[in-house]
């Protein structure tokens, strides 16, 4: 798994996918390989999230500020998604 | 309105939807069925269930049966507009001039979103000059030709090009249709070529593709609303919300539509715009008001087509009374110089049987000799 500095910024990597809404949550599509990804609604909201360059440690925040979560439980499932979403070059680290 | 134009109440709660009337009466005893086709037919599904799927008096099935159009919709266009710009990218790559025209663009520019209007494929325009690159990048993206689906050698080949202005391709692995434009020429309305038309840049998520400059790009709209007599509305909704929004020229349209000779089809467009959403602005009003007694017989007829069931009850095949008003409606929207040619291409499809037939080099004028057989075994095959 991925080493991620909590307080690097990250952010999407727009100009690959193309995305849409399908019941309240983010369906992105990968333009190379042509893959879909259905996220959850937390899923969405980190993608939204990250449409400005975001921190770990504030996209903690920002989720354990929007739903009944641990900052524990939190920290290890986004860490899950960021890991996911680098390895399909969904995002990046941003200067 | 009209007292003689006659329009279902389901067509009216659609278009009171899609002219965001801010009050809806729905009643109770809409046809919920036909509503749905309607929808379909009229590819405006996704601007109506975004408005719909909160009203109680729509019945629940009904919803659900949108919902699932409209979710399925969006997966395939953003598939769609990613295609755009993949194929964008690598035209680029290589050099060529191309264009993306109706489609993606179209729905950014109108709708504001790449998956908030219905369209079922790319439709692609490259320059000549261009062809051979343009269709190498089509096959390295995984594209295969499907049409013309015999290979163009000879005759075909003359005939092919002279009568037709696009190769359709498609991708099996993306369920993606592209449509491959080497010139834009319907009934008579020529466009320039590629290189001379003013291009102008789209943005989709931070990548920009070419599209046609917006004067350009809404006639070539208007010349194909009115070749497929506008009877999808969404075509006329397409105007009408660029109008709305104040993005079209109407003087420079005009004047454009002048040099092409086909000003009686953008003055009937408008004609239905303003009898079917109820929209006129200052400037169209002054043109509509010039409307001649010829091109208004021709927009009232367009209205019938519009409200018509045809698509519905189907088809308009050779036996089907809407066949022959759809051919009479071609003769009088075809400037009279072209109409003989329009007249034989329609009469003589000999490309339907290139595909079954090949005949020597020198023998082509046979397949003329041929075709009215071809006719006749469609006629006997058929049950009456």
């Amino acid at each position: 798994m991925l080493e991620i500095n909590p307080t690097k910024k990250i952010q999407r990597i727009d100009k690959d996918v193309t995305e849409t809404e399908v019941e309240g949550s983010v369906v992105l599509l990968h333009i190379e390989n042509g893959q879909y990804y259905n996220f959850n609604k937390t899923g969405s909201d980190l993608w939204n999230g990250l449409a400005q360059p975001l921190s770990m440690n504030e996209l903690v925040k920002l989720i354990v500020d929007k739903y009944s979560i641990t900052t524990d439980d939190c920290q290890k499932d986004i860490l899950v998604w960021l890991n996911d979403a680098f390895e399909h070059k969904l995002i990046q680290f941003v200067d | 309105m009209s007292n003689k134009l006659i329009i279902s109440p389901e067509l009216k709660l659609i278009i009171a939807i899609l002219t965001e009337h801010v009050d809806l009466t729905i009643s109770m005893d809409l046809n919920w069925k036909y509503f749905v086709e309607l929808l379909i037919r009229h590819r405006v599904i996704e601007q109506v269930y975004t408005r719909l799927k909160n009203e109680k008096s729509v019945p629940e099935s009904v919803k659900q049966q949108l919902d699932v159009i409209c979710q399925k919709q969006r997966l395939h266009l953003l598939m769609l507009s990613g295609e755009v710009v993949r194929l964008s990218r690598r035209l680029t790559e290589v050099g060529v001039n191309y264009a993306v025209v109706k489609g993606v663009p179209l729905s950014v520019n109108a709708y504001g979103g790449i998956t908030k209007r219905h369209c079922k494929d790319i439709d692609l325009w490259v320059d000549w000059a261009d062809w051979d690159k343009a269709i190498a990048v089509m096959s390295s993206c995984g594209y295969q030709q499907t049409r013309p689906s015999y290979s163009l050698t000879g005759f075909k080949r003359d005939y092919y090009l002279k009568r037709n202005h696009d190769f359709e391709f498609f991708n099996p692995q993306k369920n993606v249709q592209v449509e491959l434009m080497f010139r834009v020429s319907y009934l008579g309305v020529d466009f320039p070529n590629l290189l001379q038309i003013p291009l102008k840049l789209c943005e989709i998520n931070d990548n920009q593709i070419m599209t046609l400059d917006d004067t350009y790009h809404v006639l070539l709209l208007i010349v194909h609303g009115a070749i497929h007599t506008w009877h999808r509305l969404r075509w006329l909704l397409d105007i009408y919300l660029l109008i709305q929004q104040q993005k079209i020229d109407l003087d420079k349209l005009l004047v454009l539509a002048e040099q092409f000779e086909c000003q009686h089809m953008v003055v009937q467009c408008l004609w239905l715009i303003r009898e079917i959403f109820g929209l006129e602005t200052q400037e169209m009003q002054l043109q509509v008001n010039k409307i001649t007694s010829k091109d208004l017989k021709i927009a009232r007829l367009l209205f019938e087509f519009i409200v018509a069931d045809y698509e519905l009850t189907g088809g308009h095949g050779i036996f089907n009374r809407m066949f022959y008003k759809y051919r009479g409606y071609l003769m009088q929207i075809t400037p009279p110089k072209q109409r003989w040619r329009v007249i034989k291409n329609d009469l003589f499809k000999i490309d339907k049987i290139f595909s079954s037939i090949n005949l020597p080099r020198g023998f082509g004028f046979c397949y003329y000799l041929l075709y009215p057989l071809f006719v006749l075994k469609y006629v006997i095959r058929r049950n009456f």
